[in-house]
C-alpha cells in the first residue's frame, strides 16, 4: 500500500463516519458561553495555589466537576475503550496486584472522600501581616472588578495563605478566594486570586502540564499572559509574571462549589478589568523575593535518559517541545511510556483510591520517595512510578506490568539527570 | 448584540457550517471513539469562537482547531488515572454500550493499532493531506520525526492489512 492508496481509503473509511447532526446553534452557544465566562477557571484556589508548589514536585488534586457542554450520552474520558484512554483497549483478565517487597509500605485503599475533589484550603495562618495581605488582595480584587460593589461579598468567605521551602527553592504565595453574586440571582460564584514568588508560568511550566489543560501565551488587554484552559472544566486560569518577578493569576469560576450548588450565570468582566488586577502592585508578598524559575525538562532529555537506562535499541517513541516541553511518550518492550516532569499533576501524598487501584506502595530511594501504583483494568492497567525528587516530580506510567519491570522504571525516574 | 459579535457569529458559523463534520471525523480518527470525538470538536470550537477574533486575523483557523483537536487529544491521553472519574456524583454517565459501526473495517482496526503519534502524523498528512512541514508545524515535532513516523505508521498498516488479508484467504 502506498501513500495514494492509504488516503482514497481513509476518504472511504472517513466517508462512512457518521457524524452527529449539531445544530449551529449549539456550537454558538457553547462559544459564547465560553467566551463569557472563560475566565471562570474551575481550578480556582486549588491550581492557583499550584502556582507555589509546583517547583517543589508536589500538586494539587484536580477539582473534578461535570462539563455542561457535554453532549447528553457522552462518556467520560476514563471510560473510553479502544486507544483513546493509553494506547490500546482496556485491559482484560484478571486484576494485578504483585506481591509486596520487603522495602515497600503499602498505602491503605480508600476510596476517595469528597467525590475526589480537593478539601477546601485550610484555614489563613491567623497572623497580622497575613491578614493585612489577604485584605490587600480583597481591595484589588474588588476595586478593578466590581467598583460599584454590586457582586463581589465585602465578607471574606474562604482565604489561605501558605508559604513551603526546599532545599533550593523557596517558594510562598497568598490565594484569596471571593464569592460573586449577580442581582437577582441565587447563586454564587468564585473570584481567585494570588500572588506568588513561585515558578514560571511559561507554557512549560506552572499548570500547563497538568493532564487535561491546555496552555497559550496570549495577551489580555495588552498585558502578557500564560492562558491555561482545564478542558475536562472548561475553565481558564490567567497568569502573569510581573517586571518584579511575582506571579499573579486570577480565575473566575461560575460556581462556588466548596459553598453552594447554584452557579451564577456568568461573571461578567472585561479583559481589561483582569488585566488590571494582575497588574496591580498592591498584589504583593514583602519579605519574600521572587524564586528563581527552574528549566523546564525538554522531551528530548527525557527521551535520551530513557533510551539510555532502557536501551536505546527498544525506546521508541515521540518527544514534545514548545508548549508541550516536559512530555515524552514511547515504547518499550511492547509496552507503552508516557513520562513527564510531573509539573502539577503528580503526587505521592494522595489516597490509594481502590475504585482505580488494585496496590499502591512507597520505596524510599537515594533519589528520594517512589510511589507505585498498579492500576485497576478499568484504569487502564499497568502501573505508575512517580518519583518525589529533590528539584521535581517525575512520574511514569507503564501500560503493561509485563512490558516494564517495575524495578527498571525506578531506575529511569530516578535518574539523576532528571533532577538536574 | 453588537455590529462586531453578529459579524463574529456569522463568520463562525459558516465555518463551523463548512468544517464541522471533518473536523469530528479527525477526532474520531485520532481518539478512536464518536462521542470522546464530539467532547473534542466542542472543546475545539469553544475555543474557536472565543479566540475568533485573534485567530481569524493571524492565523489558519484550520491549523489552529487541528492542533487544538491534537492538544485535548493528547491531554486526555496523558490523563493519569488520579484525575480521573467519569460518572462523578451520577453526572456524565457513561452511554449506553452500542457496536461501533467500524470495528468490522480493517484499516480502522490497523489505524487503532499505530502508536497515537504515528496515527496523528496519519491522520494529519492523508487524511487532511497536509505537507511534511505543515505537519511539523501542527504537531510540534521536527519535520524529521514527520517522516519517520509516517515511514513506521505506513510499514505498520502494510503488515496488518496483509496479514488480514492473508486470514480472509485462508479462511
Amino acid at each position: 500500500m502506498n501513500e495514494h492508496d492509504l488516503e482514497d481509503r481513509l476518504r472511504d473509511l472517513t466517508d462512512r463516519m457518521d457524524s452527529p447532526a449539531v445544530a449551529i446553534d449549539d456550537d454558538l452557544g457553547r462559544g459564547r458561553r465560553h467566551r463569557t465566562v472563560r475566565r471562570r477557571a474551575a481550578i480556582g484556589g486549588a491550581a492557583l495555589a499550584t502556582v507555589a508548589v509546583v517547583g517543589l514536585g508536589a500538586a494539587v488534586a484536580p477539582t473534578l466537576m461535570s462539563d455542561p457542554d457535554k453532549p447528553s450520552g457522552a462518556t467520560g474520558p476514563s471510560e473510553q475503550a479502544g486507544f483513546a484512554g493509553g494506547g490500546g483497549p482496556t485491559p482484560s483478565g484478571p486484576e494485578v496486584t504483585p506481591p509486596v517487597a520487603e522495602d515497600e509500605t503499602v498505602i491503605p485503599l480508600s476510596t476517595v472522600e469528597n467525590g475526589g475533589r480537593k478539601p477546601p484550603p485550610s484555614a489563613v495562618d491567623d497572623t497580622p501581616a497575613d491578614r493585612q495581605l489577604l485584605r490587600g488582595l480583597r481591595v484589588a480584587v474588588s476595586g478593578h472588578l466590581d467598583p460599584a460593589g454590586d457582586h463581589i461579598s465585602q465578607a471574606e468567605v474562604d482565604s489561605s495563605a501558605n508559604g513551603g521551602s526546599s532545599t533550593e527553592f523557596a517558594v510562598s504565595s497568598i490565594t484569596q478566594s471571593l464569592g460573586w453574586t449577580n442581582p437577582g440571582e441565587d447563586g454564587l460564584g468564585m473570584v481567585t486570586v494570588t500572588v506568588s514568588n513561585g515558578f514560571g508560568v511559561d507554557c512549560g511550566g506552572v499548570g500547563a502540564q497538568a493532564p487535561s489543560t491546555i496552555c497559550s501565551e496570549t495577551d489580555l488587554a495588552g498585558t502578557e499572559v500564560t492562558e491555561v484552559e482545564d478542558t475536562s472544566t472548561q475553565t481558564t486560569t490567567y497568569y502573569h509574571r510581573r517586571a518584579d518577578g511575582y506571579v499573579t493569576g486570577i480565575a473566575l469560576q461560575n460556581l462556588y462549589g466548596n459553598e453552594t450548588s447554584t452557579p451564577v450565570s456568568g461573571i461578567d468582566v472585561t479583559d481589561e478589568q483582569l488585566a488590571a488586577v494582575l497588574t496591580d502592585p498592591a498584589l504583593d508578598l514583602p519579605g519574600h523575593p521572587a524564586a528563581v524559575t527552574p528549566d523546564v525538562l525538554h522531551g528530548t532529555v527525557l527521551r535520551d535518559v530513557a533510551r539510555d537506562v532502557l536501551g536505546a535499541d527498544e525506546v521508541s517513541g515521540e518527544s514534545w517541545s514548545g508548549d508541550l516541553a516536559g512530555y515524552w511518550s514511547g515504547t518499550v518492550f511492547g509496552s507503552e511510556l508516557s513520562l513527564n516532569d510531573g509539573r502539577g499533576n503528580t503526587t505521592i501524598d494522595g489516597p490509594c483510591d481502590q475504585a482505580y487501584a488494585t496496590l499502591c506502595v512507597t520505596r524510599e530511594t537515594e533519589a528520594g520517595t517512589v510511589r507505585i501504583d498498579y492500576r485497576r483494568n478499568a484504569a487502564g492497567g499497568g502501573y505508575d512510578v512517580t518519583l518525589d525528587g529533590a528539584h521535581r516530580a517525575i512520574w511514569l506510567y507503564v501500560t503493561d506490568v509485563d512490558g516494564l519491570p517495575v524495578d527498571e522504571a525506578i531506575r529511569l525516574v530516578t535518574d539523576p539527570r532528571l533532577q538536574g | 448584540m453588537g455590529r462586531r459579535d453578529e459579524r463574529r457569529d456569522a463568520d463562525f458559523s459558516e465555518y463551523v457550517a463548512s468544517r464541522r463534520a471533518r473536523l469530528h471525523r479527525t477526532a474520531w480518527l485520532l481518539c478512536g471513539d464518536r462521542d470522546q470525538a464530539e467532547d473534542i470538536v466542542q472543546t475545539a470550537l469553544s475555543r474557536v469562537y472565543a479566540s475568533w477574533s485573534r485567530i481569524s486575523r493571524v492565523d489558519s483557523i484550520d491549523a489552529y482547531v487541528r492542533r487544538v483537536i491534537v492538544t485535548t487529544h493528547l491531554n486526555e491521553k496523558r490523563r493519569p488515572w488520579r484525575r480521573e472519574r467519569a460518572g462523578l456524583d451520577g453526572i456524565d454517565a457513561a452511554a449506553e454500550d452500542r457496536a461501533d459501526p467500524m470495528e468490522s473495517d480493517v484499516l480502522w482496526t490497523a489505524l487503532r493499532g499505530l502508536a497515537p503519534g504515528q496515527r496523528q502524523v496519519v491522520v494529519l498528512r492523508h487524511y487532511w493531506g497536509l505537507s511534511v512541514d505543515e505537519t511539523a508545524a501542527d504537531l510540534g515535532i521536527s519535520p524529521g520525526t514527520v517522516k519517520s513516523q509516517t515511514a513506521a505508521a505506513l510499514a505498520h498498516l502494510r503488515t496488518a492489512l496483509a496479514l488480514t488479508s492473508s486470514q480472509g484467504e485462508h479462511r
